[in-house]
């Protein structure tokens, strides 16, 4: 029975807290970020920050003529009133003439 | 209808007679429910997870229970409390990682392997509800009751979102309506002494909760949707 279980115990370990390299589809984020996205046309860019109650909760861009491309912004983790948000989920929506073209997740945390 | 009075036959003997005359009373019982909810935030939530890559899936039904005390108060009017939950969910999940699976494999001497699923985001919605509801009986036959009836139901909800490192909570309550038909039958069977009767109800009920902590600004869970529910009482 000892046996067994010191066989099962480092399996179960690593499967529930090791070894994780799993490609979540979101990042998981501590600090400012900087981040990409693309634009298939010329227009006017909005960025908006969404928590996990899909409430806005900082405008990165608003009303901002960019051309088609690539572009990058940055959040540093502050709402509007400059607060560092709770940890949580967040979205930012990137809108391109009023029409959400991608939105992107992550996790933050301490 | 005629559903309802198979499933009814399945569960419960018809009452044999006896004593064809009405005495009130009350029952204690214990019901299994089903509802679907409108959850149109929990949708609109889950459609931006989606649209976010990721393969969010949210429940369509909301299961339950509750303790109910029902009250034949005369031959026509009937009377009826709950304390009850459900329990709405979603989420997204993966499957273990191949060096996950490898290590699984090794150490157990292939006895197991990780081929099971990792919840990566819970999603949790929680309802208690207190009813208090009237009904006017229908139909009463030696045994046998269909009553239709409404009333006030009050709804304390929780949220819950957790994801690997995080976990995100608020709670609201509120207040609603419920409006329902019901289908009683005695039973043969005794527990001891007591009487046994089943129940079956169907309704709709209108209980929407706006979630009152700071940063959910005012999010609505909406329970509001029809139900079903499946009882067993015991007379006191």
């Amino acid at each position: 029975m000892g046996k067994i279980l010191l066989f099962l115990l480092p399996a179960l370990l690593l499967t529930t807290a090791g070894c994780n390299d799993s490609t979540y589809p979101f990042e998981q984020v501590t600090d400012e970020f900087t981040f990409t996205y693309d634009l298939p046309n010329d227009g006017v860019v909005d960025l908006f920050v969404l928590n996990c109650y899909m409430n806005n909760i900082r405008t990165l861009q608003a009303d901002s003529t960019q051309p088609s491309g690539s572009h990058s912004s940055s959040w540093d983790l502050l709402d509007e009133s400059a607060v560092r948000v709770p940890d949580g989920l967040y979205y930012i929506r990137i809108i391109l003439d009023d029409d959400i073209i991608e939105t992107k997740m992550y996790e933050v945390h301490k | 209808m005629t559903l309802l009075m198979l499933l009814l036959c399945t569960i419960g003997q018809p009452y044999d007679g006896g004593n064809d005359s009405f005495s009130p009373g009350f029952r204690i019982g214990f019901t299994f429910m089903g509802s679907f909810p409108s959850m149109q935030t929990e949708k609109d939530f889950a459609d931006m997870n989606t649209a976010a890559g990721l393969d969010f899936e949210l429940g369509s039904v909301s299961w339950g229970g509750s303790v109910e005390v029902l009250g034949d108060l005369s031959e026509k009017f009937r009377i009826r409390g709950s304390f009850g939950g459900t329990n709405f969910t979603g989420g997204y999940s993966e499957g273990y990682s191949a060096m996950q699976n490898l290590f699984m494999v090794i150490f157990t001497l292939g006895l197991f392997s990780g081929s099971g699923e990792e919840d990566v985001i819970e999603l949790n919605d929680q309802a208690i509800n207190l009813e208090a509801q009237a009904y006017y009986v229908l139909t009463r036959t030696p045994g046998l009751s269909i009553s239709a009836g409404a009333g006030p139901v009050y709804t304390f909800a929780s949220r819950k979102l957790d994801s690997p490192n995080t976990a995100t909570s608020g709670t609201g309550s509120g207040l609603g309506f419920v409006a329902s038909v019901r289908l009683d039958q005695e039973s043969t069977f005794k527990l001891g002494c007591l009487p046994l009767m089943f129940g079956l109800e169907g309704g709709y009920r209108m209980n929407s909760v706006k979630i009152s902590d700071e940063e959910a600004d005012d999010y609505e869970l909406d329970f509001s949707g029809p139900f079903f529910k499946l009882g067993t009482y015991i007379g006191l």
